[in-house]
C-alpha cells in the first residue's frame, strides 16, 4: 500500500468517525428535544381534553336552560311563520 | 481391567444417564409449563391497557354521554413521611367533605396496613380534588388516571341510555338501555403491554417488550334531536305534576325510518349514582311494560275492517244502545248512543259500541290477525337491551268478550313502543318498520349506517288515508279540538284506559292517551303520549290530549314545519 492510499484511508476513517460523533451528538440533542415535544403534546392534548369537557358541559340545554332562566330571558310565544313561495297573483 | 469390571462401568454409565434423562423430563416436560409461567412472571411485568369507551351522540353530534378524565388516589407506603392519622386527617376533608370522620378513620387504617406497599385511597377523584391534593405537598401520594362516564345533560335520557356498573371481575359492563344493548360495540378490547422487568420490579428499559394494541370503543349517533328530547322531558315533567300523574312517557318516532326522534318516561333515575337508585326505575317502560293502550287502538281495528273491506265510510251502525255479549254489557264512555253512525263517527267520539259492531264484520281471525300484523305481540326489534312483549294468544282461544273488549283497546297488553309503531304503519302509508335509536356506528377507521328496515306491509296506502283522514276528523271535532295547535292539519285519536287490578277493572285508576302524527299530509314526527292514572281528570282528552299538543307545537318550531292550513 502507498503512502497516499493510507492516508486516503486514514482521513476518510477518520472524517466518517467526526461525522459520527457529531450526529451521535445531534441525535442526543434531538432526543431531548423530542422528549420536550412529547411532554408538550400530552399536556396540549390534556388541555383539550379538558377543554372538551368544559364545552360540552357548558353547551348542554339543561345549563343553557338555567343560564338563560337566571339572565331572565322567557320563551318566545308569537312565532311568525313566512311562506318561501310568493304567489304571482292573489285572489281579490 | 477386567471384562466384568467394565461391563458395570457401562451399565452404570447408563443407568446414570437414564436418571438424568428422566430427571429432565420430569422438570422439562411434565412441569414444564408451569416452570415456565413461574419464571416468566419474575421476569415478564404485564398491564392492561384500558380501551377508552365510545360516547353516544344524538343527531346533532353532541355527546349525550363521553368520559370525563378522573383519578385513582394511591400511597405508596414506603414514601410517606408523615404519620397516617396526619395524612389521614388532611386528606379526609378533600376527599368526602361531608363525612369527614369516617373518611378519616378509613385513610388512616389504610394507611398503617404493613403488608402491603401500594393501596389505593380513593377513587373517581374529579380534577379539581386532586388539584387540592397536590397542593398539600405529601410524599408518596400519587395519582393514576381513570375514565369515568359523564353526562353533560344531568339524567335526561336516562332509562334510554342505561348506565355503566362494573362485572364480577372489576371490568365496566354496561346495564340497561343503549348501554347494556351496545356494550360490547362500546367497551372496545383493553390492550397488553407485556415488558421485561428487573429483579425490584421496574421495567428494564432495553429488555423486551410486547404490546398489543388497545382497541377503543366505537361511537353511537342516534337518530335522538336533543331539543326535542330536552322539550319532551320539560313537559313531561310539568305534566305529572299538573295534572297529578303517577307516571307517564313519551316516545317520537320518525315515521318513515323508525328513528326515536325522542323519548323519556318519568319517574326516572340518576345514571351516575345508579347505585344508590331504586332498581324497579331501571327497564325503560317504553319498552319493558305493558299496558292496556284503551281508545288509540281503536285506529288499528278500524283500519283493519277497511282493508278486508268489510266497512266503508258509508256504512251505518245500528249502535243504538249498549251491547250484551254473555253475561257482559258493553256501554259507551259517556253513555250516549248513536244510531246510524258512521266509521268515522265511530272513531270520532270513541264508541265502544261502534267497535264491537266493526270487530264483528272483521270477524275474530281477522282481528287477531291484524293484530299481529300490526306486530302487537312480537317484539319490535329496537336496539334497547330491556325490550319485552306478550304474544298474542291463538285466535282459538279468544272467546266473544275478549274479542270484544279487544276492539277497543281494553284485555290487551301491549308495549308504548308496539303502540307507536303501528300509528306509524298509517303515517308512512301501510307499511311496518323497525324502530331504531342508532343511526350510525362510529369508529377511527369507518361509519357503517344502520339503515332504516321495513319488515311488511300491513295494510295498503289507501286504507291508510282513509284512517288518517278519520283521525284528523277526530282532532278537529273531538273533544281535545279545543288545544290543537291552530294552522296545523293533525291525525290523532285520544284514548283512556281502565288498569286491570286484581281480575277486576279499577273504576278511578286509567291511563290517559294520546297518539298522532304530523303534519298529517306529510308526516314528519308520530307521537304517543300516556299519562299514568292521573287524578285532574281520568280522560285523555283532558290530559294527554293537551300535553301532545304542547309538545307538537315545540316540536313544529323546533322542526321548522310552517302550519299547513
Amino acid at each position: 500500500m502507498n503512502k497516499n492510499a493510507f492516508f486516503l484511508i486514514f482521513g476518510l476513517v477518520l472524517t466518517l468517525a467526526v461525522v459520527k460523533i457529531v450526529l451521535a451528538a445531534r441525535l442526543a440533542t434531538t432526543g431531548v428535544k423530542l422528549a420536550k415535544i412529547e411532554a408538550i403534546s400530552i399536556q396540549l392534548t390534556q388541555e383539550n381534553r379538558i377543554l372538551n369537557e368544559e364545552i360540552v358541559e357548558n353547551s348542554s340545554l339543561n345549563k343553557i336552560s338555567s343560564e338563560a332562566a337566571s339572565l331572565g330571558f322567557v320563551k318566545g310565544t308569537k312565532i311568525a311563520n313566512f311562506a318561501l313561495q310568493v304567489p304571482v297573483a292573489l285572489r281579490e | 481391567m477386567s471384562y466384568w469390571r467394565l461391563q458395570v462401568l457401562v451399565i452404570g454409565f447408563f443407568f446414570l444417564g437414564f436418571l438424568v434423562v428422566s430427571r429432565l423430563f420430569y422438570w422439562q416436560v411434565v412441569h414444564g409449563a408451569k416452570l415456565k409461567a413461574s419464571g416468566e412472571s419474575q421476569y415478564w411485568r404485564e398491564e392492561e391497557i384500558p380501551a377508552i369507551r365510545g360516547q353516544i351522540l344524538t343527531s346533532d353530534g353532541f355527546s349525550l354521554v363521553t368520559n370525563k378524565q378522573v383519578y385513582l388516589v394511591y400511597a405508596n407506603l414506603s414514601q410517606i413521611n408523615f404519620a397516617p392519622v396526619e395524612i389521614a386527617a388532611r386528606l379526609a376533608p378533600i376527599l368526602s367533605p361531608d363525612d369527614i370522620e369516617k373518611e378519616k378513620d378509613e385513610v388512616e387504617q389504610r394507611l398503617e396496613r404493613k403488608d402491603v406497599v401500594w393501596i389505593t385511597l380513593a377513587r373517581k377523584v374529579s380534577r379539581e380534588t386532586k388539584e387540592q391534593i397536590e397542593k398539600l405537598g405529601i410524599a408518596g401520594i400519587g395519582f393514576q388516571e381513570e375514565e369515568e362516564r359523564f353526562y353533560p345533560e344531568g339524567s335526561m335520557s336516562a332509562q334510554l341510555l342505561g348506565f355503566v356498573g362494573q362485572d364480577a371481575s372489576g371490568h365496566d359492563k354496561g346495564y340497561f338501555g343503549l348501554e347494556g344493548f351496545y356494550d360490547r360495540t362500546l367497551a372496545g378490547r383493553s390492550g397488553l403491554l407485556r415488558q421485561e422487568k428487573d429483579a425490584s420490579g421496574r421495567p428494564i428499559l432495553i429488555g423486551d417488550t410486547n404490546y398489543e394494541e388497545e382497541m377503543p370503543g366505537r361511537d353511537l349517533k342516534l337518530y335522538l334531536n336533543r331539543s326535542i328530547q330536552f322539550t319532551i322531558e320539560e313537559k313531561l315533567k310539568e305534566a305529572l305534576v299538573k295534572y297529578g300523574a303517577k307516571a307517564g312517557w313519551v316516545v317520537v318516532l320518525d315515521p318513515f325510518t323508525g328513528g326515536v326522534l325522542a323519548m323519556a318516561s318519568f319517574p326516572s333515575y340518576d345514571p351516575v349514582n345508579y347505585a344508590v337508585q331504586d332498581k324497579s326505575l331501571f327497564p325503560n317502560p317504553v319498552v319493558a311494560q305493558t299496558f292496556e293502550p284503551g281508545s288509540i287502538l281503536k285506529i288499528m281495528v278500524m283500519a283493519s275492517a277497511f282493508q278486508e273491506k268489510v266497512v266503508s265510510l258509508s256504512d251505518r251502525c245500528p249502535c243504538s244502545g249498549p251491547k250484551t255479549i254473555g253475561e257482559y254489557t258493553i256501554q259507551t264512555w259517556d253513555n250516549k248512543y248513536r244510531s246510524d253512525s258512521t266509521p268515522s263517527d265511530i272513531i270520532v267520539h270513541s264508541d265502544n259500541v261502534g267497535m264491537v259492531w266493526t270487530e264483528e264484520r272483521l270477524g275474530g281471525q281477522k282481528l287477531v290477525s291484524y293484530l299481529d300484523h300490526f306486530g302487537f305481540g312480537e317484539q319490535t326489534g329496537i336496539d334497547l337491551e330491556d325490550e319485552t312483549s306478550l304474544s298474542l294468544r291463538p285466535w282459538e282461544k279468544w272467546v266473544p268478550i275478549d274479542l270484544a273488549t279487544a276492539s277497543f283497546g281494553q284485555g290487551i297488553a301491549v308495549t308504548p313502543i308496539q303502540m307507536v309503531r303501528a300509528a306509524a304503519v298509517i303515517a308512512n302509508g301501510g307499511k311496518l318498520i323497525e324502530p331504531h335509536l342508532v343511526s350510525e356506528i362510529q369508529s377511527l377507521d369507518k361509519n357503517v349506517s344502520v339503515k332504516p328496515k321495513i319488515i311488511r306491509d300491513v295494510i295498503s296506502s289507501e286504507t291508510a288515508k282513509t284512517i288518517k283522514d278519520i283521525m284528523v276528523e277526530a282532532v278537529e271535532t273531538g273533544e281535545a279540538k279545543w288545544a290543537k295547535p291552530k294552522g296545523y292539519k293533525i291525525a290523532g285519536k285520544t284514548g283512556t284506559a281502565q288498569i286491570p287490578i286484581a281480575g277486576h277493572y279499577d273504576k278511578d285508576k286509567t291511563i290517559a292517551s294520546f297518539i298522532g302524527f304530523a303534519p298529517a299530509d306529510h308526516p314528519q314526527f308520530v307521537m304517543l303520549v300516556s299519562l299514568s292514572e292521573p287524578t285532574s281528570s281520568p280522560w285523555g282528552s283532558e290530559t294527554a290530549a293537551p300535553l301532545w299538543f304542547s309538545i307538537a307545537k315545540d316540536i313544529f318550531y323546533q322542526l321548522k314545519i310552517p302550519p299547513d292550513q
